[in-house]
């Protein structure tokens, strides 16, 4: 929910030698991952815009209400205190426990984290850049985010793309890459990536069967989870993806919420120059929970 | 409730809604302060605002907000939330006041406030902390460990120290996880020996493995020089498993020379799952110091061994391995000979192109094949000379595989040369190989009209095989001059061409086959031509990006030609998909013609159901209601009744009516 949040994860795992992996499956996929090495192999000459997609629906303004009080159900079929965990106490209302928790601040990410979560993951590790954070990032008066650029140190750009008319992809979760070369997109539900030069699609098998061999990642999520947990090696979607990926995703909320431009310093991870923006990097945690 | 404190409530909730919706959050300004203050004082305010107060107070609040907060800290409801507010407050009176709160809170809210001193890193907090980490009470305990972990001082490691040996089973983890943070904080201040000590004293316990795996890591990590290698040597020797591979970790980040040694030494007198994990580990580090060591590994032994040392040797690139994988392409064990082809096919040296080339240069056809196999993986284009000659080969199946191969790595560039081997080529094995790679070549193109143009000029002249062949690829290039050619060829006297020609048609990816096929269909006296034709037709109308009028437009026209069943069918599961009242209107007739009754009541409540979907209005729902009882009544099986019944029921809830 916070990058101390995320910090603690990358922490953790470490101290402890854990293998970890998170659930951004598409790290483990054909298509997605043809796509990423489409870039880092330099298909698509000087890459200089990454588009991801957030979820169409929702909003980056979350909601604070509290749904209307409903009865505990017996402990045995629902553990309400347990459901909420480290989060501030609020009424029972079943609609959280189907789904309904989403876009409520105190427990979601805003549409912006919803696919977010997985589209900056990916193009992150396509371009790179899976260990650091954008620099900057760049308001936009809207009530999604859609438009936000957020800039890397190389200069590269990060493009959050709600995409509601499907100019950009005809899936969920896509990710689009542009070069001065060409371009690449993918997302959930493609057969095969689209590319700017259908040439490149003879390459597929040679791109992702080098690709497994060179990492040693195969495509299957899960089959990597084993595999590190045998040979310690890092997971695709290792503590660090996930925590810098998510950090992008709280950084443009911040953004949205606080309606003006961001700095931010991916080392201290902190923003620049603005203690206001800072004080959202952690949430005090429901008692008994802690770290 | 005083008037002033309800309108004190009702500021500060329009406060908090205002701007957009109701819900929404909106955050307060630092002049809301003294607002949100009030609130959270007032005790008969609802909980609801005093919360969204704390929360507001986290972002915009300074020292005035302090002493209320904190007077909440040992509230049950509330306490949590005060701390919500206080633990980004960058104020030192923050800590004073949570400082205060250790000594009179009691319960779960006394261990939140141990998280927030914590998670502050108060060092004032130490004396109240390492007293509470004794305090017999194992949760609050346990908070007071990890705070004091995440304080991290040279006072912290005392007491967790202190605490460690009296400490109660259920707070043992949690003193451990304090001293490894305290360790960390050292270390990264500088203190190293005072960091190895903790992490010395930790690996050496009973703890649990994450915790003497993750301190033995450390110990070494934190070591340098000579100290290091003699404790790394020690543990890769380790008959304890979870230290033994934290020892192996440990390596992965320490790229020296002497760690490399250290390993391959180890690794000679472990048994074999030892012996993998060590192997993967050298070819992690890129060391090519270790590719001797790795490559005899994958020479001999057992299998699993040799696996991971092929795979190792890999990725550390040395170009000597690349004679041994080929030798291990014959290896008796298949999961080695394998491994030695994925080997070669991802050999970053390009020594192993080479080899590669070597190996097709023998005269073992199986050999030749293999190597065409990792020129394609290797993607080996300037073996393409190679393959041109390949293709002529007197082997067959290395001939098919050569031409395949061309389509593969090649482009437009050798299109002339395909064109040539498809005039000699004489087998349906070549022919097939060659449409394969002509296929391929021309759709990597960037000129589609200019590769359409070089497979039309061949084709008057071509034999009949031949021209099959072109008028397949001439369909997948497509274009306005491929249509026209292949059009023409769908009037051939030659059966065989005249079919693949009506065959390329029926599948055309492009409406402006549309007419062509309208018009054939008419005009043809073959009954298996005119349903090909109407496929086509019909195909091309639920395509593209046409508005669903210009869709009916197309159905209307073939309406007319439809005579047969089968045709009849066709035209219904077009209009199926067409999302329109027009389709159920143009549908309706063949709800009277007993031969397709059900099929037509089938897309009648398929479209209707697409019509209706969603809360919004439909002003057409009237107009279904007709149709859709009739198709109610066709159906005679059950599950289809009940599904019409259902939409009915919509169109008339929709229409109005009752």
């Amino acid at each position: 929910m916070t990058i101390a949040e995320g910090q603690a994860v990358v922490e953790t795992a470490r101290r402890h030698r854990r293998v970890y992996q998170s659930g951004l499956q598409r790290l483990s996929e054909g298509n997605f991952t043809f796509a990423n090495e489409l870039l880092r192999l330099g298909y698509l000459g000087k890459v200089h815009t990454l588009r991801a997609h957030i979820a169409p629906w929702d909003a980056a303004e979350m909601r604070h209400d509290w749904l209307p009080e409903q009865p505990l159900p017996p402990k045995e079929e629902m553990d309400w205190d347990a459901w909420l965990g480290p989060c501030p106490w609020r009424p029972y209302n079943s609609e959280y426990t189907r789904g309904g928790w989403r876009n409520h601040y105190d427990f979601h990410t805003s549409c912006i984290g919803e696919w977010g979560a997985h589209t900056f993951a990916q193009v992150q590790v396509a371009a790179g850049l899976a260990d650091t954070s954008p620099v900057d990032y760049k308001y936009v008066a809207n009530d999604s985010g859609d438009g936000m650029v957020a800039t890397f140190a190389n200069g590269m750009k990060l493009v959050l793309e709600r995409d509601m008319a499907g100019k950009i992809w005809h899936g969920s979760c896509g990710v689009r890459y542009e070069g001065d070369q060409g371009w690449v997109a993918i997302a959930d539900g493609y057969s095969k990536c689209e590319v700017s030069n259908p040439a490149w699609m003879a390459d597929f098998k040679k791109l992702v069967d080098d690709y497994m061999a060179r990492t040693q990642r195969p495509m299957n999520h899960v089959r990597n989870f084993f595999d590190c947990v045998k040979s310690r090696r890092q997971t695709v979607a290792n503590p660090v993806v996930m925590h810098r990926s998510m950090s992008t995703v709280h950084a443009a909320n911040v953004c949205m919420w606080l309606k003006r431009d961001m700095k931010f310093d991916p080392a201290k991870e902190e923003f620049v120059n603005d203690a206001e923006a800072n004080r959202f990097r952690s949430r005090a945690m429901r008692e008994p929970w802690t770290i | 409730m005083s008037k002033s404190r309800i309108h004190l409530i009702l500021v500060v909730t329009l406060l908090l809604v205002c701007a957009g919706s109701s819900l929404a959050q909106t955050v307060a300004s630092k002049s809301d302060e003294p607002k949100l203050i009030a609130v959270v004082k007032d005790s008969s305010a609802p909980l609801k605002a005093r919360v969204d107060a704390c929360r507001q107070l986290a972002i915009v609040g300074g020292k005035d907000s302090i002493a209320p907060l904190a007077a909440l800290l040992g509230d049950e409801q509330l306490s949590h939330m005060a701390r919500y507010a206080l633990q980004p407050n960058p104020d030192p009176a923050v800590d004073e006041a949570l400082r205060d709160a250790l000594g009179t809170v009691k319960g779960r809210p006394l261990v939140g406030v141990i998280h927030t001193v914590g998670y502050r890193r108060d060092a004032k907090a130490v004396g109240a902390l390492g007293a509470l980490a004794n305090s017999g009470n194992t949760v609050v305990a346990s908070a007071a460990m990890r705070a004091l972990g995440s304080i991290g001082n040279p006072a912290a490691v005392q007491a967790l120290r202190q605490a460690l040996p009296k400490a109660p089973a259920e707070c043992k983890l949690d003193c451990c996880e304090g001293l490894l943070r305290c360790a960390e904080s050292l270390a990264a201040d500088g203190r190293r020996q005072d960091a190895i000590a903790i992490y010395d004293q930790l690996y050496k316990t009973d703890a649990p493995h994450q915790v003497r795996g993750g301190a033995l890591r450390a110990a070494i990590v934190t070591r340098q020089g000579a100290d290091r290698q003699k404790m790394l040597k020690e543990h890769l020797g380790d008959e304890d498993y979870i230290l033994f591979s934290a020892a192996v970790q440990a390596s992965q980040g320490i790229r020296t020379a002497q760690a490399t040694t250290t390993l391959i030494d180890a690794m000679k007198s472990l048994p074999a799952d030892r012996q993998i994990l060590v192997i993967q580990s050298l070819g992690l580090r890129g060391d090519q110091d270790a590719a001797p060591a790795v490559l005899d590994a994958a020479k001999s032994g057992d299998a699993r061994v040799r696996v991971a040392a092929i795979q190792a040797v890999t990725e550390l690139g040395d170009a000597a391995a690349v004679p041994v994988m080929v030798q291990l392409l014959d290896d008796g064990d298949r999961e080695v000979a394998k491994a030695a082809q994925d080997s070669l096919a991802t050999f970053p040296d390009q020594e192993a192109d080479g080899a590669v080339m070597r190996m097709f240069a023998g005269d073992d056809a199986a050999k030749q094949r293999l190597a065409l196999d990792l020129m394609g993986r290797r993607r080996m284009t300037g073996s393409i000379p190679t393959l041109l000659g390949a293709a002529r080969d007197a082997d067959s199946k290395v001939r098919a595989d050569a031409i395949k191969l061309i389509g593969d790595l090649g482009g437009p560039d050798q299109l002339p040369a395909m064109l040539d081997l498809l005039a000699n080529a004489k087998t349906p094995q070549d022919l097939a190989a060659i449409e394969q790679a002509l296929t391929a070549i021309c759709l990597k193109a960037t000129d589609s009209k200019a590769e359409a143009d070089k497979l039309i000029a061949p084709l008057d002249k071509a034999q009949s095989a031949q021209k099959v062949v072109l008028l397949r690829v001439l369909g997948a290039v497509g274009g306005p001059g491929a249509l026209k050619a292949v059009a023409a060829c769908a009037k051939s006297d030659n059966a065989d061409v005249r079919s693949a020609a009506i065959r390329e048609l029926s599948t055309w990816k492009t409406v402006d086959a549309a007419p062509l096929l309208l018009a054939m269909a008419r005009e043809t006296s073959n009954p298996s031509e005119k349903t090909l034709f109407l496929r086509g037709y019909l195909g091309l109308a639920v395509r593209g990006n046409m508005p669903p009028e210009d869709r009916l437009a197309m159905c209307r026209q073939a309406a007319g030609l439809v005579v047969r069943d089968d045709e009849k069918r066709l035209l219904l599961g077009t209009l199926s998909n067409i999302e329109s009242p027009g389709s159920v209107d143009l549908i309706a007739p063949y709800m009277d013609d007993a031969s397709c009754r059900q099929e037509a009541a089938l897309a009648t409540v398929t479209v209707s159901e697409k019509l209706l979907r969603g809360e919004g209005p439909a002003p057409f729902a009237a107009k279904l209601i007709g149709p859709l009882e009739k198709a109610a009544q066709a159906f005679t099986d059950n599950d289809l009744a009940k599904r019409a019944g259902a939409v009915l029921a919509r169109a008339k809830s929709k229409a109005g009516v009752n």
